[in-house]
């Protein structure tokens, strides 16, 4: 039992012994390191001697003179670097201090952190006291020294020795002090004290630093020190102390951290009273830059201080901050000071007033804008006594004024004086939309938004934010905190354009605008936007155009586009292509890719694009496809034949008429849409029919042989022949008729020329005139057009311009040298249009009807049809002989959807068939047996072909006249004989012009109903080739003689030829016997030649005997442009 | 004992606009859906890898190109489409947005199935080999992907021409 209690006991000891040895062990391998703390502390320094040589140190031993010769090389205040150093490796406990002289390229030690406790090193030789801080600046470490028993001497020297490692303490070894020892020097200029900085700090590595002091030759050594320098900072203390108002009127004290700390702060406050006053004092702490406190502090002079300190870590105090007086410093404080806020949206101020030391009572506070607008009193809240509050409601942004960018609110007396300081009001318009747009291939959305940048505050950005939704809109959108940053685009105009690619077509992306200022932060109003929802299709491709042949229609073909469904709406916009293109726009919906468009042109080229959205509108219109273009070409059979005339010109030594016929190029509205050739068919009176063709030109001549010849001129293109064409019956026989009663001319300017005419009073039908007129000082071609009736005056347009005297203009307003002549209109009698018939004037003393009859008088006609209007049942056939002298018929059978085509031959129909009556020619022209008796009787008993000199007119025929034709050459009534023969005495005159023979105005009749009731309508255009010869006045026609009425030929011509162009107004009464009208007396002609005159009329007048009571003109046109008064 | 019988009237009246409302809803996600899916079949359409007119072997890991039937055999297969081209989408934009559609379409089969009270589906097991595949072919896999997918699609959208089934 015992040996048992022995063995245990020297277990015990050589266990203890085993401990003992393992301490030495490691405190051999160890140096023990102060870590300096954030306040003074006290550090024994050692004497340096031989006897402080480690036991440890394996042999190598550091004389500390050397040291000290290394000391003396470093005389300058900057760091230097040593190679390497020697430093004291300490181990110390309560009671005891061990230190050995150590160099870094021993054998590596481990540091050890470790307090000194301060009653231990006072049992030393001597002690430093020491205090190491940071700097406000966070640059300069300061330690400072206090020596406790020794005193400052001149030749006293202190080094302060430091090495950096970015490791902690624990993990650094004494070899790592190898190469990086610094030396700072220290200042100790001042009493007992020495200051040394560490300049170019690190806040977070770890210095270990050790002082080194000589006095005299006597070397004294601190043990290691520690520290990291963000440990030990001394903040510099707050700044910017004053007074600001709480929500609800409460006051705080406000401040602001000092510059550049490193982490938060903890502060204390301490309120005391201003000198003189009591020593009241009270300190609190607070966690943040401001401390509420009690209003009734703002009565009294009391004084504010605030230090601070770092908040989690160690640190030192700064020092108090300057003092701010609480009564000097309240006299007005806003709550807010400064407020951003959002267009309509209303904002609160409150407001204390203290005018110097006193307090203005809240109910005499006052609030203005801007210093001009006083805010009204109904939006003022009493909070409580001192504290008055402010309403703003629905509120504008704020406009710029200057480099104000907002609104100033002042809190003011009521005596109307206020005090310097406002409040800010920062108003800014973020109702920013944004719009998106998902492009047609389905995988890009572009968004964008814009922002005014004057409303924009300095500082501020603005960005878009958005989160996404699984599928489709939320109801009610609205921000989140999850939402991402969409980065954006800056384009032109302040916009801003943003890109998602990929994307989710059937999610919602919610989106707003952020802005972002100092003063605070503010939304947009969310949107959602489906990207399918708002997608912009591609355009149609493949887009196709052509007219449609036989029905005319515009016809648009397409392909839709990729990525569609095929609810689809579409636009068509078209046009006529040319250099100025006005659009029509055709919308159609969920069409099979086509469309068909009723357009007014059928002959031109149109240009087509089509477009397309979705059926419900939701997104948007796609670009305009690309052009397409229709082709010209021929819709149908030309509508109708072309307009024409003649021209006939007589080979005497031939004894033959040859007809030029002449006619309009078929517009292409009537042709739709080109004319290929034209076709000329003749119908002679012997039955004989025959075509001709002209594939170039529009004229065409051949020999008038045959009593009476009919043309007819179609027009043919690729479809087939035109359907209604016009019809011309030339006949030997000729008459006249007079509508226009008075004819004008007058230059509007050097290319223009207006006639102007009145139409006698009688009352015709007067279904269309031909104008005539010839430049004759250009050698031209006759030229003509045929205008409606129902207007009274034309432009004629060409140069007219007289190069020679263009003043004569002034003294004779008229100078024309181009001769018009306006043959004109054809009357229809009230009632029913069926046949008229004209032939020459019958000679009175041959014709008994005739005698009494004065054809100077176009009365004269007019009473040949209307003066017995009630007798109107003659025989058509009885008029057979009389049949019509020239002829231009329009037959077709009419057709319901033609009617707007021709339009006149319809309202001529229609009023044809309106008649109930004959017509006043028909009436006037057969009412009398014995005219036509006699006439007939005149025929029986030979003709007499000599006596009349002058033609008269006119007539009438229809289409339908192949029949009366040959009973008029049976019967030939005293017409034939009043016929003016060619070998009479006038008529070599007459018939050397053509004008004499051809020119003149008609009138297109139609058919009278009765003839071809089968739907045929029948045109019948007339000439008037002439009127009647003076004659005898007949019993039947018993008017007087009125020269204003008689007809005249009319003349005008330049006044270039002076007196010997005079004009010939009087030679239809040389030639006619006809009294001329006074018409041109106004404007200066002659109306009365002298008889001396006639020769040289009718020699340098081309056309001066032919046909003398036609109204002509002659201009000098050189070129002559047509218009109608409609169009003008 | 009036009152009674009008309270139930009355509660009638307020479901009728919760009826009348279902439909309309239920309509436009079928709607959607068929047009998702025509739209994600032209897009297949556009890439135009290659076209598969020789039969491919070795390639059992991807999903076949039949029809499913109902709601969630289209999940289902979707579903395993949508693992297949995850593994390629990495590759360029056109996939990822196809990748983008597959997720949108199975979302809106999730609310037609919802609409229709269907029960989720499960998620299909992985098939075996796919990373291997998707490594070693990768354009095969791609190519044979996207034509199986879209002959899917094609019938899926033919399916939803009715109403289908759960």
């Amino acid at each position: 039992m015992r040996s048992v209690l022995q063995n245990k006991m020297y277990w015990q000891i050589i266990l203890t012994v085993f401990m003992l040895l393992d301490f030495l062990q490691m405190a051999v391998a160890h140096c023990m390191v102060h870590q300096i703390p954030p306040r003074n502390f006290t550090l024994p320094y050692r004497l340096l001697n031989e006897t402080f040589l480690s036991p440890f140190s394996a042999g190598v031993v550091e004389s500390w003179s050397g040291l000290r010769r290394e000391h003396g090389a470093s005389k300058t205040k900057l760091p230097l670097l040593m190679n390497e150093e020697s430093f004291l490796c300490c181990l110390w406990s309560d009671n005891n201090i061990d230190c050995s002289l150590y160099r870094a390229s021993m054998q590596a030690r481990k540091f050890i952190p470790s307090e000194i406790n301060i009653s231990a090193s006072q049992e030393i030789d001597s002690n430093w006291n020491i205090e190491c801080w940071i700097k406000g600046k966070l640059d300069l470490l300061v330690c400072s020294l206090r020596f406790l028993k020794l005193y400052l001497r001149d030749d006293m020297k202190v080094d302060l020795l430091y090495a950096v490692s970015e490791l902690s303490l624990g993990d650094v070894f004494t070899s790592s002090l190898k190469g990086t020892i610094m030396v700072a020097p220290c200042d100790c200029s001042e009493y007992d004290k020495c200051e040394c900085c560490v300049p170019s700090l690190r806040l977070n590595y770890t210095y270990i630093m050790w002082l080194k002091m000589v006095i005299g030759v006597t070397p004294l050594w601190s043990p290691l020190m520690s520290v990291k320098p963000i440990d030990i900072i001394k903040p510099e203390p707050p700044l910017n102390l004053r007074l600001e108002m709480a929500e609800k009127g409460q006051v705080k004290i406000c401040w602001s951290d000092p510059v550049l700390m490193p982490y938060p702060l903890q502060y204390e406050v301490k309120i005391s009273a201003n000198s003189g006053q009591s020593g009241w004092q009270m300190v609190r702490v607070a966690l943040e830059t401001s401390l509420a406190i009690d209003n009734m502090l703002l009565d009294s002079s009391y004084l504010v201080q605030v230090r601070c300190r770092n908040h989690r870590g160690p640190g030192f105090w700064s020092d108090w901050s300057i003092p701010y007086n609480l009564n000097l410093g309240a006299e007005v404080l806003y709550f807010p000071p400064k407020i951003l806020t959002s267009v309509g949206s209303n904002v609160s101020f409150h407001c204390i007033y203290k005018n110097k030391t006193k307090i203005v009572v809240s109910k005499k506070i006052v609030w203005w804008l801007n210093l001009a607008e006083e805010i009204p009193e109904s939006q003022y809240t009493l909070v409580n006594d001192r504290v008055s509050k402010v309403t703003l409601f629905n509120l504008k942004a704020t406009k710029p004024r200057g480099s104000f960018f907002y609104n100033a609110l002042y809190c003011c007396h009521q005596n109307r004086e206020c005090h310097h300081r406002y409040a800010e009001l920062y108003v800014v318009d973020v109702n920013i939309a944004i719009t998106c747009e998902t492009d047609g291939y389905l995988t890009k959305m572009t968004c964008r938004w814009s922002a005014n940048p004057n409303t924009l505050l300095l500082g501020s950005s603005l960005q878009l934010r958005y989160y996404r939704s699984k599928i489709y809109c939320p109801d009610f959108p609205s921000t989140s905190p999850k939402s991402e940053v969409k980065e954006c685009h800056l384009q032109k105009n302040h916009s801003f354009e943003c890109t998602f690619q990929p994307i989710f077509l059937l999610s919602g992306y919610t989106m707003w605008i952020e802005f972002k200022h100092l003063l605070g932060t503010l939304e947009s109003s969310p949107t959602c936007v489906v990207p399918a929802d708002v997608v912009k299709p591609l355009p149609p491709s493949n887009v196709k155009a052509e007219i449609t042949r036989h029905v005319g229609l515009l016809n648009v073909s397409w392909t839709n586009p990729a990525f569609t469904n095929n609810d689809l709406q579409f636009q068509i916009r078209y046009a006529v292509n040319r250099e100025e293109i006005t659009w029509e726009l055709y919308e159609v919906s969920n069409v099979p890719r086509s469309a068909l468009i009723k357009v007014q042109k059928l002959c031109v080229e149109y240009v087509v694009q089509v477009r397309c959205r979705e059926l419900d509108g939701s997104g948007y219109w796609s670009n305009w496809s690309r052009s397409a273009y229709t082709l010209v070409k021929d819709i149908k059979a030309p509508l109708q034949g072309p307009e024409f005339w003649r021209l006939i010109t007589e080979d005497p030594a031939r004894r033959q008429k040859n007809v030029t016929l002449l006619w309009k190029p078929l517009m292409k509205n009537h042709s739709l849409c080109s004319v290929s050739r034209y076709v000329i068919k003749h119908q002679t009176s012997g039955n004989t029919t025959w075509s001709e063709y002209v594939d170039n030109g529009t004229t065409c001549s051949f020999p008038w042989i045959e009593h009476t010849h009919t043309v007819t001129i179609l027009a043919m293109n690729s479809i087939g022949v035109s359907s209604i064409n016009f019809n011309l019956t030339l006949s030997q026989q000729m008459s006249t008729v007079s509508a226009v009663q008075s004819l004008s001319a007058y230059p509007v300017n050097s290319t223009c020329v207006i006639l102007i005419w009145t139409l006698s009073p009688q009352i015709y039908v007067i279904t269309s005139f031909i104008i005539e007129w010839k430049n004759l000082n250009k050698e031209e071609e006759m030229k003509w057009v045929r205008v409606p009736p129902n207007i009274s005056k034309y432009y004629i347009y060409g140069g007219y311009e007289n190069e020679n005297n263009a003043s004569l203009y002034v003294v004779l307003p008229i100078v024309i040298s181009t001769s018009v002549l306006l043959l004109g209109a054809l009357l229809v009698s009230h009632q029913r249009m069926k046949k008229l018939f004209w032939e020459d004037v019958p000679n009175p003393k041959n014709c008994s009807w005739a005698q009494g009859v004065n054809f100077q008088k176009p009365e004269t006609f007019e009473h040949l049809f209307i003066k017995h209007p009630e007798a109107m049942s003659f025989e058509p056939l009885l008029l057979e002989p009389e049949i019509v002298l020239e002829d231009i018929s329009v037959t077709k059978a009419l057709k319901k959807e033609d009617t707007q085509d021709f339009l006149v031959i319809d309202s001529m129909f229609t009023k044809m068939q309106d008649s109930e009556r004959d017509s006043a020619c028909s009436s006037s022209h057969f009412n009398s047996s014995s005219f036509f008796e006699s006439s007939h009787d005149d025929k029986s008993s030979g003709e007499i072909r000599r006596q009349p000199d002058v033609k008269y007119a006119t007539i009438i025929g229809d289409s339908r006249s192949s029949g009366l034709y040959e009973q008029k050459m049976n019967l030939r009534s005293c017409f034939d004989r009043c016929f003016l023969a060619e070998d009479s005495l006038v008529t070599g005159a007459l018939s050397s012009s053509s004008w004499e023979v051809g020119n003149g105005a008609f009138l297109i009749l139609p058919d009278p109903p009765g003839r071809q009731p089968s739907k045929t309508l029948s045109l019948s255009l007339i000439s008037s080739e002439g009127f009647s010869e003076p004659s005898d006045q007949d019993d039947a026609f018993t008017d007087g003689d009125s020269p204003e009425r008689s007809l005249y030929y009319l003349g005008i011509t330049s006044l270039e030829k002076k007196e010997n162009d005079i004009f010939l107004t009087e030679g239809s009464r040389v030639m006619c016997q006809f009294r001329t009208t006074s018409l041109l007396k106004d404007v200066g002609f002659l109306q009365r030649a002298p008889p001396n005159l006639n020769a040289f009329i009718q020699s340098s007048l081309k056309y001066n005997a032919v046909v003398p009571y036609m109204p002509q003109f002659q201009m000098t046109a050189a070129k002559v442009q047509e218009t109608t008064e409609k169009n003008s | 004992m009036r009152w009674p019988g009008m309270s139930l009237w009355g509660v009638l009246w307020l479901w009728l606009p919760l009826a009348s409302g279902h439909p309309v809803r239920l309509e436009k996600v079928r709607a959607d859906t068929r047009n998702l899916t025509r739209t994600l079949s032209a897009r297949i359409q556009q890439l135009q890898l290659f076209p598969l007119s020789l039969k491919i072997t070795g390639l059992e890991a991807i999903p076949g190109e039949g029809a499913p039937e109902g709601l969630g055999a289209m999940d289902h297969r979707l579903q395993l489409f949508q693992r297949l081209l995850g593994g390629l989408a990495a590759g360029g934009l056109p996939l990822a947005q196809i990748a983008n559609d597959m997720e949108n379409l199975r979302s809106l089969l999730a609310a037609l199935a919802a609409h229709l009270g269907c029960p989720l589906p499960r998620a299909p097991p992985a098939p075996p080999g796919l990373p291997d595949l998707l490594a070693e072919a990768p354009h095969t896999a791609a190519g044979l992907a996207l034509a199986r997918l879209r002959i899917c699609l094609d019938g899926i959208a033919a399916r939803l021409d009715s109403l289908p089934a759960c």
